[in-house]
Protein backbone atom coordinates (compact mmCIF):
# COMPACT_ATOMS: atom_id res chain seq x y z
CA UNK A 1 0.00 0.00 0.00
CA UNK A 2 2.63 2.09 0.87
CA UNK A 3 4.69 1.61 -2.07
CA UNK A 4 1.70 2.15 -4.75
CA UNK A 5 1.33 5.70 -2.86
CA UNK A 6 4.96 6.13 -2.88
CA UNK A 7 4.55 5.60 -6.64
CA UNK A 8 1.59 8.38 -6.57
CA UNK A 9 3.60 10.62 -4.98
CA UNK A 10 6.19 9.94 -7.57
CA UNK A 11 4.21 10.51 -10.45
CA UNK A 12 2.20 13.66 -9.36
CA UNK A 13 5.70 15.41 -8.77
CA UNK A 14 7.16 14.15 -12.56
CA UNK A 15 3.70 16.00 -13.40
CA UNK A 16 3.96 18.86 -12.23
CA UNK A 17 7.85 18.67 -13.53
CA UNK A 18 6.77 18.31 -16.80
CA UNK A 19 3.84 20.98 -16.53
CA UNK A 20 6.67 23.12 -15.43
CA UNK A 21 8.36 22.61 -18.44
CA UNK A 22 5.85 22.85 -20.85
CA UNK A 23 4.70 26.00 -19.51
CA UNK A 24 8.27 27.02 -19.77
CA UNK A 25 8.61 25.85 -23.63
CA UNK A 26 5.38 27.57 -24.59
CA UNK A 27 6.15 30.96 -22.84
CA UNK A 28 9.81 30.48 -25.25
CA UNK A 29 7.80 29.56 -28.15
CA UNK A 30 5.54 32.06 -27.60
CA UNK A 31 8.31 34.72 -27.52
CA UNK A 32 9.94 33.51 -30.28
CA UNK A 33 6.80 34.16 -32.45
CA UNK A 34 6.33 37.27 -31.38
CA UNK A 35 10.08 38.01 -32.33
CA UNK A 36 9.13 36.87 -35.64
CA UNK A 37 6.35 38.88 -35.77
CA UNK A 38 8.22 42.24 -34.74
CA UNK A 39 10.55 40.95 -37.75
CA UNK A 40 7.87 41.22 -39.94
CA UNK A 41 5.90 43.95 -39.40
CA UNK A 42 9.79 45.62 -39.84
CA UNK A 43 9.10 44.72 -43.57
CA UNK A 44 5.51 46.71 -43.84
CA UNK A 45 6.92 48.91 -46.28
CA UNK A 46 7.80 46.17 -48.71
CA UNK A 47 4.20 44.69 -48.04
CA UNK A 48 2.47 48.15 -48.74
CA UNK A 49 4.74 48.41 -52.17
CA UNK A 50 2.98 45.29 -53.08
CA UNK A 51 0.12 46.31 -52.74
CA UNK A 52 0.15 48.60 -55.46
CA UNK A 53 1.35 45.71 -58.30
CA UNK A 54 -2.17 44.04 -57.01
CA UNK A 55 -3.42 43.88 -60.63
CA UNK A 56 -0.93 42.24 -61.72
CA UNK A 57 -1.50 39.02 -59.93
CA UNK A 58 -4.45 38.70 -61.88
CA UNK A 59 -2.46 38.12 -64.98
CA UNK A 60 -0.69 35.33 -63.32
CA UNK A 61 -4.10 33.99 -62.05
CA UNK A 62 -5.40 33.88 -65.72
CA UNK A 63 -2.04 32.34 -66.99
CA UNK A 64 -2.16 29.53 -64.47
CA UNK A 65 -5.92 29.09 -65.00
CA UNK A 66 -5.03 28.71 -69.01
CA UNK A 67 -2.51 25.99 -68.08
CA UNK A 68 -4.64 23.96 -65.65
CA UNK A 69 -7.45 23.92 -68.39
CA UNK A 70 -4.70 22.39 -70.61
CA UNK A 71 -4.13 19.60 -68.39
CA UNK A 72 -7.81 18.75 -67.89
CA UNK A 73 -8.15 18.58 -71.88
CA UNK A 74 -5.17 16.93 -72.78
CA UNK B 1 4.73 43.57 -24.68
CA UNK B 2 8.20 46.06 -26.11
CA UNK B 3 7.15 48.51 -28.55
CA UNK B 4 9.88 48.53 -31.91
CA UNK B 5 10.96 52.19 -32.26
CA UNK B 6 13.21 51.99 -34.77
CA UNK B 7 9.91 52.44 -36.81
CA UNK B 8 9.88 55.70 -36.29
CA UNK B 9 13.71 56.51 -37.69
CA UNK B 10 12.44 55.51 -41.43
CA UNK B 11 12.08 58.16 -43.88
CA UNK B 12 8.41 58.00 -43.60
CA UNK B 13 7.78 58.35 -40.36
CA UNK B 14 9.50 61.97 -40.08
CA UNK B 15 7.99 64.66 -38.18
CA UNK B 16 4.77 66.23 -39.39
CA UNK B 17 6.87 69.90 -40.24
CA UNK B 18 9.50 68.04 -42.56
CA UNK B 19 6.52 66.15 -44.23
CA UNK B 20 4.29 69.47 -44.40
CA UNK B 21 3.66 69.56 -48.13
CA UNK B 22 2.40 66.07 -48.10
CA UNK B 23 0.53 67.07 -45.21
CA UNK B 24 -1.22 70.11 -46.51
CA UNK B 25 -2.02 68.29 -49.35
CA UNK B 26 -3.98 65.63 -47.58
CA UNK B 27 -5.94 68.52 -45.87
CA UNK B 28 -6.72 70.26 -49.00
CA UNK B 29 -8.00 66.43 -49.66
CA UNK B 30 -10.11 66.27 -47.53
CA UNK B 31 -11.50 69.68 -47.68
CA UNK B 32 -11.99 68.56 -51.81
CA UNK B 33 -13.82 65.27 -50.12
CA UNK B 34 -16.41 67.33 -48.03
CA UNK B 35 -17.00 69.71 -51.04
CA UNK B 36 -17.65 66.79 -53.33
CA UNK B 37 -20.42 64.92 -51.06
CA UNK B 38 -22.22 68.75 -50.47
CA UNK B 39 -22.01 68.82 -54.26
CA UNK B 40 -23.68 65.33 -54.40
CA UNK B 41 -26.62 66.23 -52.08
CA UNK B 42 -27.25 69.63 -53.78
CA UNK B 43 -26.77 68.66 -57.01
CA UNK B 44 -30.01 66.10 -56.47
CA UNK B 45 -31.84 68.96 -54.44
CA UNK B 46 -32.01 70.72 -57.69
CA UNK B 47 -32.17 68.35 -60.07
CA UNK B 48 -34.77 65.89 -58.45
CA UNK B 49 -36.01 68.24 -56.20
CA UNK B 50 -38.95 66.60 -53.80
CA UNK B 51 -38.56 63.96 -56.39
CA UNK B 52 -35.73 62.60 -55.11
CA UNK B 53 -38.10 59.47 -53.02
CA UNK B 54 -39.51 58.32 -56.54
CA UNK B 55 -36.21 58.26 -58.01
CA UNK B 56 -34.73 55.96 -55.84
CA UNK B 57 -37.92 53.94 -55.88
CA UNK B 58 -35.79 50.82 -58.00
CA UNK B 59 -33.57 50.26 -55.03
CA UNK B 60 -36.30 50.53 -52.33
CA UNK B 61 -36.14 46.13 -52.18
CA UNK B 62 -33.47 45.71 -50.20
CA UNK B 63 -32.25 43.05 -51.84
CA UNK B 64 -31.57 45.40 -54.92
CA UNK B 65 -29.90 47.87 -52.40
CA UNK B 66 -27.53 45.14 -51.20
CA UNK B 67 -26.35 44.71 -54.88
CA UNK B 68 -25.75 47.76 -55.81
CA UNK B 69 -23.47 48.64 -53.09
CA UNK B 70 -21.44 44.90 -53.12
CA UNK B 71 -20.73 45.44 -57.36
CA UNK B 72 -20.26 49.44 -56.80
CA UNK B 73 -17.70 48.86 -54.68
CA UNK B 74 -15.93 45.56 -55.96
CA UNK B 75 -15.54 47.99 -58.85
CA UNK B 76 -14.38 50.97 -57.25
CA UNK B 77 -12.60 49.07 -54.40
CA UNK B 78 -12.82 51.32 -51.89
CA UNK B 79 -16.02 51.20 -49.87
CA UNK B 80 -14.95 54.70 -48.43
CA UNK B 81 -15.62 56.05 -51.64
CA UNK B 82 -18.96 54.35 -51.53
CA UNK B 83 -20.17 54.82 -48.19
CA UNK B 84 -19.11 58.63 -49.08
CA UNK B 85 -21.16 58.73 -51.92
CA UNK B 86 -24.17 56.89 -50.50
CA UNK B 87 -24.36 59.80 -47.24
CA UNK B 88 -24.13 62.42 -50.71
CA UNK B 89 -27.31 60.54 -52.24
CA UNK B 90 -28.90 60.48 -48.61
CA UNK B 91 -28.05 63.99 -48.38
CA UNK B 92 -30.19 64.95 -51.34
CA UNK B 93 -33.01 63.12 -50.90
CA UNK B 94 -32.27 59.02 -50.80
CA UNK B 95 -34.50 57.63 -47.60
CA UNK B 96 -32.29 55.88 -44.87
CA UNK B 97 -34.02 52.80 -45.19
CA UNK B 98 -32.85 52.58 -48.83
CA UNK B 99 -29.21 53.43 -47.99
CA UNK B 100 -28.68 50.95 -45.81
CA UNK B 101 -28.54 47.89 -46.96
CA UNK B 102 -26.33 49.56 -49.76
CA UNK B 103 -23.85 50.17 -47.15
CA UNK B 104 -23.82 46.53 -45.88
CA UNK B 105 -23.12 45.38 -49.91
CA UNK B 106 -20.08 48.28 -49.54
CA UNK B 107 -18.60 45.84 -46.31
CA UNK B 108 -19.13 42.90 -48.61
CA UNK B 109 -17.57 44.17 -52.19
CA UNK B 110 -14.52 46.02 -50.55
CA UNK B 111 -13.46 42.38 -49.63
CA UNK B 112 -12.34 41.33 -53.05
CA UNK B 113 -9.24 43.70 -52.85
CA UNK B 114 -7.38 41.37 -50.52
CA UNK B 115 -8.80 38.08 -52.35
CA UNK B 116 -7.16 39.82 -55.32
CA UNK B 117 -4.07 40.73 -53.24
CA UNK B 118 -3.97 36.89 -51.99
CA UNK B 119 -3.27 35.58 -55.66
CA UNK B 120 -0.17 37.27 -55.51
CA UNK B 121 0.78 34.02 -53.49
CA UNK B 122 -0.50 31.34 -55.91
CA UNK B 123 2.64 29.72 -57.17
CA UNK B 124 3.38 29.01 -53.06
CA UNK B 125 1.02 26.46 -52.36
CA UNK B 126 1.10 26.40 -48.49
CA UNK B 127 1.75 30.28 -48.78
CA UNK B 128 -1.16 30.77 -51.03
CA UNK B 129 -3.24 28.92 -48.79
CA UNK B 130 -2.62 30.84 -45.18
CA UNK B 131 -3.04 34.13 -47.42
CA UNK B 132 -5.89 33.25 -49.10
CA UNK B 133 -7.42 32.48 -45.71
CA UNK B 134 -6.82 35.11 -44.52
CA UNK B 135 -8.48 37.29 -47.36
CA UNK B 136 -11.30 35.34 -47.38
CA UNK B 137 -12.02 35.45 -43.37
CA UNK B 138 -12.79 38.76 -43.83
CA UNK B 139 -15.26 38.22 -46.86
CA UNK B 140 -16.97 35.35 -44.93
CA UNK B 141 -17.23 37.35 -41.44
CA UNK B 142 -18.89 40.42 -43.78
CA UNK B 143 -21.67 37.40 -45.55
CA UNK B 144 -22.47 36.27 -42.13
CA UNK B 145 -22.70 40.11 -40.85
CA UNK B 146 -25.32 40.52 -43.88
CA UNK B 147 -26.87 37.23 -43.30
CA UNK B 148 -27.86 37.95 -39.59
CA UNK B 149 -28.50 41.87 -39.70
CA UNK B 150 -30.17 42.21 -43.24
CA UNK B 151 -33.53 40.12 -42.33
CA UNK B 152 -33.69 41.79 -38.70
CA UNK B 153 -33.08 45.40 -40.52
CA UNK B 154 -35.70 44.39 -42.57
CA UNK B 155 -38.33 42.88 -39.32
CA UNK B 156 -37.77 45.79 -37.01
CA UNK B 157 -35.66 48.65 -38.62
CA UNK B 158 -33.55 48.34 -35.37
CA UNK B 159 -30.35 49.98 -37.13
CA UNK B 160 -32.10 52.92 -38.91
CA UNK B 161 -33.95 53.78 -35.37
CA UNK B 162 -30.51 53.49 -33.46
CA UNK B 163 -28.66 55.93 -35.96
CA UNK B 164 -32.06 58.46 -36.42
CA UNK B 165 -31.45 58.33 -32.35
CA UNK B 166 -27.57 59.13 -32.52
CA UNK B 167 -27.68 61.47 -35.19
CA UNK B 168 -30.65 63.24 -33.87
CA UNK B 169 -28.46 64.03 -30.66
CA UNK B 170 -25.42 64.75 -32.53
CA UNK B 171 -26.80 66.77 -35.91
CA UNK B 172 -30.17 68.14 -34.01
CA UNK B 173 -33.95 67.24 -35.67
CA UNK B 174 -35.89 69.40 -37.07
CA UNK B 175 -36.72 71.57 -33.48
CA UNK B 176 -33.45 71.63 -32.50
CA UNK B 177 -31.37 72.63 -35.56
CA UNK B 178 -27.55 73.77 -35.17
CA UNK B 179 -27.34 74.83 -38.60
CA UNK B 180 -26.85 78.11 -37.42
CA UNK B 181 -23.95 76.96 -35.64
CA UNK B 182 -22.48 75.12 -38.50
CA UNK B 183 -18.64 75.44 -39.21
CA UNK B 184 -18.61 73.53 -41.83
CA UNK B 185 -20.98 74.76 -44.19
CA UNK B 186 -19.74 78.02 -43.73
CA UNK B 187 -16.57 76.47 -45.14
CA UNK B 188 -18.07 73.88 -47.46
CA UNK B 189 -20.32 76.46 -49.22
CA UNK B 190 -18.13 79.26 -51.23
CA UNK B 191 -17.08 76.41 -53.40
CA UNK B 192 -20.39 74.63 -54.09
CA UNK B 193 -22.31 78.40 -54.00
CA UNK B 194 -19.86 78.76 -57.18
CA UNK B 195 -19.66 75.77 -59.19
CA UNK B 196 -23.94 76.06 -58.46
CA UNK B 197 -24.64 80.09 -59.08
CA UNK B 198 -21.80 80.95 -61.58
CA UNK B 199 -20.31 77.88 -63.44
CA UNK B 200 -23.21 76.78 -63.86
CA UNK B 201 -25.63 78.79 -63.96
CA UNK B 202 -25.79 79.21 -67.78
CA UNK B 203 -27.35 75.43 -67.83
CA UNK B 204 -31.06 74.32 -66.82
CA UNK B 205 -31.46 73.12 -63.43
CA UNK B 206 -31.70 69.65 -64.20
CA UNK B 207 -28.64 69.40 -66.14
CA UNK B 208 -27.04 71.29 -63.64
CA UNK B 209 -27.92 69.40 -61.21
CA UNK B 210 -26.58 66.13 -62.78
CA UNK B 211 -23.25 67.62 -63.65
CA UNK B 212 -22.87 68.19 -60.17
CA UNK B 213 -23.60 65.03 -59.06
CA UNK B 214 -21.05 63.42 -61.47
CA UNK B 215 -18.87 66.10 -60.75
CA UNK B 216 -18.87 64.82 -56.57
CA UNK B 217 -18.76 61.39 -57.79
CA UNK B 218 -15.78 61.99 -59.58
CA UNK B 219 -14.14 64.48 -56.95
CA UNK B 220 -15.26 61.65 -53.94
CA UNK B 221 -13.07 58.80 -56.44
CA UNK B 222 -10.11 61.14 -56.71
CA UNK B 223 -10.04 62.83 -53.24
CA UNK B 224 -9.95 59.34 -51.69
CA UNK B 225 -7.69 57.55 -53.63
CA UNK B 226 -4.81 60.04 -53.21
CA UNK B 227 -6.00 60.60 -49.36
CA UNK B 228 -5.04 56.49 -49.19
CA UNK B 229 -1.52 57.12 -51.43
CA UNK B 230 -0.40 59.87 -49.03
CA UNK B 231 -1.60 58.38 -46.10
CA UNK B 232 -0.11 54.53 -46.75
CA UNK B 233 3.61 56.55 -47.35
CA UNK B 234 2.78 59.39 -44.41
CA UNK B 235 1.89 56.66 -41.89
CA UNK B 236 3.96 53.65 -42.19
CA UNK B 237 5.70 54.65 -39.55
CA UNK B 238 2.91 55.10 -37.57
CA UNK B 239 0.84 52.45 -38.59
CA UNK B 240 4.27 49.76 -37.78
CA UNK B 241 3.68 50.79 -34.12
CA UNK B 242 0.30 50.24 -33.84
CA UNK B 243 1.18 46.74 -34.95
CA UNK B 244 3.95 46.23 -33.06
CA UNK B 245 2.30 47.55 -29.78
CA UNK B 246 -0.74 45.15 -30.70
CA UNK B 247 1.58 41.66 -30.48
CA UNK B 248 1.00 39.02 -28.16
CA UNK B 249 -1.77 40.89 -26.77
CA UNK B 250 -5.07 39.07 -27.85
CA UNK B 251 -7.93 39.92 -30.13
CA UNK B 252 -9.36 43.08 -28.51
CA UNK B 253 -6.17 44.45 -29.29
CA UNK B 254 -5.98 43.04 -32.40
CA UNK B 255 -9.73 45.00 -33.02
CA UNK B 256 -8.36 48.09 -31.47
CA UNK B 257 -5.19 48.02 -34.13
CA UNK B 258 -6.86 47.14 -37.09
CA UNK B 259 -9.56 50.02 -36.37
CA UNK B 260 -6.35 52.83 -35.57
CA UNK B 261 -4.65 51.77 -38.51
CA UNK B 262 -7.44 51.97 -40.55
CA UNK B 263 -8.30 55.00 -39.65
CA UNK B 264 -4.90 56.19 -40.25
CA UNK B 265 -4.68 55.34 -43.65
CA UNK B 266 -8.23 55.80 -44.47
CA UNK B 267 -8.79 52.38 -46.03
CA UNK B 268 -10.06 49.23 -45.24
CA UNK B 269 -8.95 47.78 -48.06
CA UNK B 270 -5.29 48.94 -47.53
CA UNK B 271 -5.22 47.17 -43.91
CA UNK B 272 -7.06 44.14 -44.85
CA UNK B 273 -4.66 43.36 -47.51
CA UNK B 274 -1.70 44.38 -45.32
CA UNK B 275 -2.34 41.04 -43.35
CA UNK B 276 -2.51 39.08 -46.16
CA UNK B 277 1.35 38.99 -47.13
CA UNK B 278 2.02 38.97 -43.49
CA UNK B 279 -0.47 35.48 -42.68
CA UNK B 280 1.09 34.64 -46.08
CA UNK B 281 4.42 33.79 -44.24
CA UNK B 282 2.97 31.74 -41.69
CA UNK B 283 3.97 34.30 -39.21
CA UNK B 284 0.25 34.90 -37.90
CA UNK B 285 -1.89 32.59 -37.55
CA UNK B 286 -5.39 32.78 -39.52
CA UNK B 287 -6.70 33.35 -35.66
CA UNK B 288 -3.99 36.55 -35.14
CA UNK B 289 -5.03 38.07 -38.00
CA UNK B 290 -8.84 37.66 -37.61
CA UNK B 291 -9.48 40.36 -34.91
CA UNK B 292 -7.79 42.73 -37.40
CA UNK B 293 -9.65 42.66 -40.03
CA UNK B 294 -12.54 43.33 -38.03
CA UNK B 295 -10.78 46.23 -36.89
CA UNK B 296 -10.60 47.61 -40.33
CA UNK B 297 -14.93 47.11 -40.86
CA UNK B 298 -14.62 49.46 -37.87
CA UNK B 299 -11.84 52.01 -38.78
CA UNK B 300 -13.44 52.47 -42.27
CA UNK B 301 -16.49 54.38 -40.99
CA UNK B 302 -14.55 57.39 -40.17
CA UNK B 303 -14.66 58.51 -44.13
CA UNK B 304 -18.85 58.03 -44.02
CA UNK B 305 -18.95 60.21 -40.81
CA UNK B 306 -16.48 62.49 -41.93
CA UNK B 307 -18.33 62.98 -45.05
CA UNK B 308 -21.45 63.71 -43.41
CA UNK B 309 -20.66 66.38 -40.99
CA UNK B 310 -20.00 68.12 -44.95
CA UNK B 311 -23.67 68.49 -45.12
CA UNK B 312 -26.22 71.33 -43.57
CA UNK B 313 -29.58 71.97 -44.05
CA UNK B 314 -32.64 69.58 -43.42
CA UNK B 315 -31.09 66.67 -44.83
CA UNK B 316 -27.83 66.87 -42.73
CA UNK B 317 -29.28 64.69 -39.53
CA UNK B 318 -30.68 61.91 -42.67
CA UNK B 319 -26.85 62.04 -43.72
CA UNK B 320 -25.30 61.58 -40.35
CA UNK B 321 -27.70 59.19 -39.56
CA UNK B 322 -26.27 56.51 -42.51
CA UNK B 323 -22.76 57.29 -41.48
CA UNK B 324 -23.79 56.52 -37.99
CA UNK B 325 -26.12 53.68 -39.33
CA UNK B 326 -22.82 52.07 -40.83
CA UNK B 327 -20.63 52.31 -37.53
CA UNK B 328 -23.11 50.91 -35.69
CA UNK B 329 -23.66 48.08 -38.30
CA UNK B 330 -19.85 46.98 -37.88
CA UNK B 331 -19.27 47.27 -34.29
CA UNK B 332 -22.66 45.07 -33.56
CA UNK B 333 -21.44 42.58 -36.46
CA UNK B 334 -18.05 42.59 -34.25
CA UNK B 335 -19.47 42.32 -30.80
CA UNK B 336 -21.84 39.69 -31.65
CA UNK B 337 -19.87 37.25 -34.24
CA UNK B 338 -16.56 38.03 -32.02
CA UNK B 339 -18.17 37.14 -29.05
CA UNK B 340 -20.31 34.02 -29.48
CA UNK B 341 -17.64 31.37 -30.27
CA UNK B 342 -19.89 29.17 -32.26
CA UNK B 343 -20.87 32.55 -34.72
CA UNK B 344 -17.06 33.19 -34.32
CA UNK B 345 -15.80 29.98 -35.85
CA UNK B 346 -17.83 30.18 -38.88
CA UNK B 347 -15.93 32.46 -41.17
CA UNK B 348 -12.64 30.56 -40.04
CA UNK B 349 -14.02 26.94 -40.67
CA UNK B 350 -15.30 28.85 -44.25
CA UNK B 351 -12.17 30.31 -45.30
CA UNK B 352 -9.98 27.14 -44.44
CA UNK B 353 -12.60 24.88 -46.14
CA UNK B 354 -12.27 27.03 -48.91
CA UNK B 355 -8.05 27.74 -49.42
CA UNK B 356 -7.90 23.79 -48.68
CA UNK B 357 -10.17 23.70 -52.03
CA UNK B 358 -8.42 26.34 -53.95
CA UNK B 359 -5.01 24.85 -53.25
CA UNK B 360 -6.13 21.28 -55.01
CA UNK B 361 -8.39 23.28 -57.83
CA UNK B 362 -7.43 26.55 -58.76
CA UNK B 363 -10.47 26.97 -60.02
CA UNK B 364 -12.36 27.05 -57.11
CA UNK B 365 -10.79 30.91 -56.39
CA UNK B 366 -12.62 31.84 -60.24
CA UNK B 367 -15.74 29.81 -58.96
CA UNK B 368 -15.91 31.49 -55.74
CA UNK B 369 -15.65 35.13 -56.65
CA UNK B 370 -18.00 34.62 -59.73
CA UNK B 371 -20.26 33.44 -56.99
CA UNK B 372 -20.08 36.29 -54.29
CA UNK B 373 -19.16 38.67 -56.75
CA UNK B 374 -21.82 37.78 -60.12
CA UNK B 375 -23.91 34.92 -59.22
CA UNK B 376 -25.15 35.62 -56.10
CA UNK B 377 -26.09 38.69 -56.63
CA UNK B 378 -27.98 38.33 -59.68
CA UNK B 379 -29.87 35.20 -58.07
CA UNK B 380 -30.67 37.47 -55.93
CA UNK B 381 -32.06 40.56 -57.84
CA UNK B 382 -33.92 38.08 -59.98
CA UNK B 383 -35.20 36.27 -57.42
CA UNK B 384 -36.34 38.95 -55.30
CA UNK B 385 -38.21 40.54 -58.03
CA UNK B 386 -40.03 37.28 -59.33
CA UNK B 387 -40.98 37.26 -55.55
CA UNK B 388 -42.35 40.72 -55.47
CA UNK B 389 -43.83 40.34 -58.61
Amino acid sequence: MDSLEQQKLDLHEKIAMLEGTLVELKSKLNEIEEQEQHEAIDHLEKYLEELNHHYSHLQSVGQILVKELHKVFH
Amino acid sequence: MTTDTSANNTPNSQPIQSNWREWAFVAALVYLLLVAVSLIGGGFKISAGERAKELFEFASNPITGLVIGTVATALIQSSSTVTSIIVGLVAGGMPVSIAIPMVMGANIGTTITNTIVSLGHIKQGEEFKRAFSAATIHDFFNLLCVVIFLPLEIAFGFLEKIGAYFSTMLVGGDSVSMSGLNFMKAIVSPPVGLIKGSILSPLPTTASGIIMIILGVVLIFVSITFIGKLLKVLMVGKAKEILHSAVGRGPVAGIASGTAMTVLVQSSSTTTSLIVPLAGTGVFSIRQVYPFTLGANIGTCITGLLAATAISGPNAVFAMEIALVHLFYNLLGVILIYSIPVLRNIPIMCANWLSDAAVKNKFYILLYIFTVFMIIPSVLVFGSKVISA
